[in-house]
């Protein structure tokens, strides 16, 4: 297309530009495929894309300068209006690159004899200069804690990460994704590898071989409880997720401002997780509650399919038969696991059906939700209330940032037994089978079997000084930039004594240290002019003789230069004709042959400084 | 884009540009205001910075706090693009009616910062000048030309000297006028009419190859020469002596009169007069020119073809109104 354009040009002496019509029917096809691609152009994504085809018709028929900068700014909406697809710092680092090229466009095409370079030197001047103005801006600007209005979003998070349900091999295809879950920094000791599950969907109902998290959660509030052991303070930067979840160490306390814990103790997400967030919550080591389950969470928690797995369950029988306490049951359901060799594997064999039979009887290899999945059907067949819990376990941390890392390769399965005594009570067979997953991290476990998956090898330093330093930035990022909300804004000003500050107060702020800026801009300028070593003495010097000779009776004509006019002045004032005609003569070699020594400047300056013509 | 209201309001602090002296621009005398694309600008930065907050997208919030600080900014540097400069008009050289006048404005830089993309704007829009950059200390002239079209003392109005640099969505001016008005000539006629020269023969006077004004050249010396024609910075010696030569074509006066034009319309008349000054000057006669009420004496050379057409330029045709000033 640029390239018949060209021709047409250098074929016709003049540049083609497009009549209304084929513009016109440039816009409709644009438009035909929009709708055709995205739904009408309501939503912000087609109406983005509508956007960038009229500014594609409008590069057509650029001839001025004023289109120039209509395409510029159009050009500095659509980049604005790209952080809706991602805030991520990729992105942000394309903007940091187009931006500069945007204003290097309006200056040299303000100024069509600049020079490439000037004019680049000039764009960063002036994009240096509005940085600190734009950051005390951003600072400053009050922020809606609820938004005005809600467009229509198609945005969607990629469906990765954890989902609502677990099947076999759901959560070891995880096991290869680098993505990025949440980061972590703890304001308190942090607590070791094998204490830190980040707690997610709790699944309760079996189906086949997928267990699934409720479609409506338990209603009514959360157990009263009673916090127990270690304290952990976590501020946790989430990625953006499909779930509505947020992530916090089991046993949080209480949800932060931006969620609600419900009754399986997960905090759910007010608002869905479309972009990066921020939060700090507290959790304790457990929470005791004697509170015994509800009917109906009873009735869940019991529940098993009405057939299949008849070795599982004839095993499970066997156990509720001969104890006498749940307390047993759970003991001998762990050591099931313990005394046989079972295997913690990547890549298990096919079950078919009577999956946990196959299982538990014959392969015994498996991963965390083979094991997770077999050990709470034992229990519930066995007759004690179990439910699986997904989510994360430990994290990778980050030596540069001091925080910790939680990818999707640490998604993690495990059971939770409701004990008389004690409450809902975690129980996690892996770390039977598997010590080091739950000690070292998922990677001394797999690293070994995952010859032909991509994941990055954690052994070499270089690389992985790399991706901490990478990790680092990606959470500063999402933690400063991208969670930077009211209460954070509220935290940043109280620090300069600003507590509480009202809208109007930062409004009010805003707009004064704006205004004074070019003041102080002037200022400052005035100062150093002031101060400045002279480059060129001559002004100064020069109009001081004049005005010292000026004041003795001998003012300058306009046409005199420092020779005649000292001449002159010399025979009007003879009392000082010496000193005059020295002045006079340093004036006009540095003037005419800039040929004065450093050290005949210095004597120029304090003879200047000493002259009084008229008073000998 | 500036209202016309507006403009007249700010008028009376002026410039008045003279060919000596220079004025320096203050900031009591340079204005500046967003162009309408730079309030676009801001309108847009504004609208961003809602919707973007409304969403809570804080990279976006951040690009849109950009461009509003980046459009501030630029007020200071456009703004400093002007201030500081000193100015001086240059003389500017008669012209006839239908030519173009070149209004030259000399531009001295002071402060050692350098400036672009200057323009000199006249009292029309498509006006303007071929934008002039300066180098820190340096000075330059921008022109503009001016279209005439009738003859007289045209005044070129308020001038605009104006930048819009660095990102063209600023602008920053500063009105100026001439203190000298610009001679605009008659037009000279088109075709050639014979002009009546009228001879003017004194009796009397010989026409003789060593009187008349005008020096034709050296010849050799002759005895009989008067001293004052001898060309002494040839050399004294007699045989190599040369004598200065005057006179003109058989020494007669040629008088361009009024009259003679036999034209009722004034204007045209002045059109034939002019006409006739130039194939006099071009004709090497010495000529004289006779307006009623204004008499030149005849003569020759540039200083006097431009004595005459200045008359002409000046001259109130018996019976119209006062002087024309005329755009």
């Amino acid at each position: 297309m640029s390239g018949w354009w060209l021709w047409h040009w250098h074929d016709t002496g003049r540049p083609w530009f497009p009549s209304l019509v084929t513009k016109t029917t440039l816009m409709l096809i644009g438009l035909v495929i929009i709708i055709q691609h995205h739904g009408p152009p309501l939503a912000s994504e087609p109406a983005i894309a509508f956007l960038v085809t009229l500014a594609w018709i409008k590069l057509l028929e650029v001839r001025q300068t004023r289109d120039v900068e209509v395409m510029v700014l159009l050009g500095f909406f659509l980049l604005a209006t790209s952080f809706f697809h991602s805030q991520s710092l990729p992105l942000a680092l394309y903007a940091i690159t187009i931006t500069p090229l945007l204003v290097w466009t309006l200056i040299l095409n303000s100024s069509p004899k600049l020079s490439l370079s000037t004019g680049g030197r000039r764009a960063g001047i002036l994009l240096l200069q509005s940085l600190p103005l734009a950051g005390l801006m951003f600072l400053l600007l009050p922020r809606f804690s609820v938004p005005l209005w809600i467009l229509p979003t198609r945005t969607e998070v990629a469906k990765t990460g954890l989902g609502p349900s677990m099947t076999p091999g759901s959560i070891s295809r995880l096991i290869v994704s680098n993505r990025v879950a949440f980061r972590v920094k703890f304001l308190s000791p942090a607590p070791k590898p094998a204490q830190m599950y980040w707690r997610g969907p709790v699944l309760w109902q079996l189906s086949g071989e997928t267990w699934r998290a409720l479609d409506i959660p338990l209603p009514g509030p959360p157990p009263t409880s009673k916090p127990m052991g270690m304290r952990w303070v976590q501020e946790v930067t989430m990625e953006p997720s499909a779930l509505p979840l947020l992530f916090a160490l089991e046993t949080p306390d209480d949800a932060p401002s931006a969620g609600r814990l419900n009754r399986d103790g997960q905090i759910m997400a007010i608002n869905p997780n479309h972009a990066p967030r921020r939060y700090t919550v507290v959790s304790h080591a457990e929470h005791f509650s004697q509170e015994p389950p509800l009917k109906h969470e009873r009735r869940l928690a019991l529940s098993l399919p009405p057939s299949g797995n008849p070795r599982a369950r004839a095993l499970a029988s066997g156990w509720h038969r001969n104890s006498t306490s749940a307390e047993e049951i759970v003991q001998a359901a762990l050591n099931y696991f313990a005394v046989h060799s079972f295997t913690y594997s990547l890549t298990p064999p096919p079950l078919g059906k009577d999956a946990i039979d196959g299982f538990l009887f014959l392969s015994r290899r498996g991963f965390c939700e083979h094991f997770a999945g077999a050990l709470t059907f034992l229990l519930r067949a066995s007759g004690i209330m179990a439910r699986v819990v997904t989510g994360y376990q430990g994290g990778t941390f980050n030596p540069l940032g001091d925080h910790l890392t939680v990818r999707d390769a640490d998604a993690h399965a495990w059971v939770e037994a409701w004990l008389p005594q004690r409450g809902w009570v975690r129980l996690d067979p892996t770390s039977f089978i598997a010590p080091t997953r739950v000690e070292q991290g998922i990677h001394a476990v797999i690293d070994g079997q995952l010859d032909a998956f991509s994941l990055m090898p954690t052994t070499v330093t270089s690389l992985r000084l790399g991706r901490n330093a990478w990790d680092l930035i990606e959470y500063e990022w999402n933690r400063l930039v991208i969670g930077f909300n009211p209460d954070k804004q509220r935290a940043f000003w109280s620090t300069f004594g600003l507590v509480r500050p009202e809208t109007w107060e930062l409004l009010l702020v805003m707009m004064g240290s704006v205004m004074v800026f070019p003041f102080v801009w002037t200022l400052v300028a005035r100062i150093r002019s002031a101060f400045a070593t002279d480059d060129d003495p001559y002004r100064r010097l020069y109009a001081q003789f004049c005005r010292k000779l000026a004041r003795a009776g001998v003012p300058r004509h306009p046409w005199e230069a420092p020779l005649t006019y000292g001449r002159r002045a010399a025979t009007l004032l003879p009392g000082s004709s010496r000193e005059i005609m020295l002045l006079a003569t340093l004036c006009s070699r540095w003037r005419y042959e800039q040929s004065l020594s450093p050290g005949q400047i210095r004597l120029w300056k304090h003879k200047t400084r000493m002259f009084s013509p008229g008073h000998k | 884009m500036i209202p016309s209201c507006y403009r007249r309001m700010l008028s009376n602090r002026t410039h008045r540009l003279d060919t000596v002296g220079m004025v320096s621009l203050t900031i009591g005398n340079i204005y500046i205001f967003p162009e309408l694309n730079g309030l676009g600008f801001g309108l847009m930065a504004l609208i961003m910075m809602v919707g973007f907050l409304n969403f809570a997208l804080n990279p976006a919030i951040f690009v849109s706090c950009l461009l509003a600080a980046l459009l501030w900014v630029t007020l200071i540097h456009t703004h400093r693009n002007l201030i500081g400069l000193r100015l001086q008009s240059l003389p500017v050289a008669p012209v006839f009616a239908g030519e173009q006048a070149a209004i030259a404005v000399l531009l001295q830089e002071v402060d050692h910062r350098c400036r672009h993309a200057l323009h000199l704007g006249g009292w029309d829009r498509n006006m303007v000048s071929e934008p002039v950059d300066l180098d820190a200390g340096a000075s330059a002239a921008m022109t503009l030309f001016v279209p005439t079209r009738a003859r007289g003392l045209l005044d070129p109005g308020t001038l605009t000297l104006y930048s819009r640099f660095p990102l063209g969505l600023i602008r920053v001016w500063t009105h100026m006028e001439l203190n000298h008005p610009i001679l605009v000539y008659p037009r000279p006629e088109a075709t050639t009419t014979n002009p009546l020269f009228q001879e003017e023969t004194t009796p009397g006077e010989v026409s003789g190859r060593l009187m008349g004004d005008d020096f034709l050249g050296l010849e050799p010396w002759r005895p009989g020469d008067p001293p004052s024609a001898i060309h002494w910075k040839g050399g004294i010696d007699r045989t190599a002596r040369l004598a200065k030569r005057f006179g003109g074509h058989g020494s007669g006066r040629t008088w361009l009169r009024w009259e003679d034009t036999q034209l009722a319309d004034g204007e045209a008349a002045l059109s034939r007069l002019s006409r006739w000054v130039l194939e006099a000057e071009a004709g090497n006669s010495p000529y004289g020119l006779k307006l009623p009420g204004v008499t030149i004496p005849p003569g020759l050379g540039q200083a006097h073809a431009h004595q005459c057409l200045a008359a002409l330029t000046r001259f109130e045709i018996p019976g119209e109104g006062s002087m024309r000033s005329t755009h």
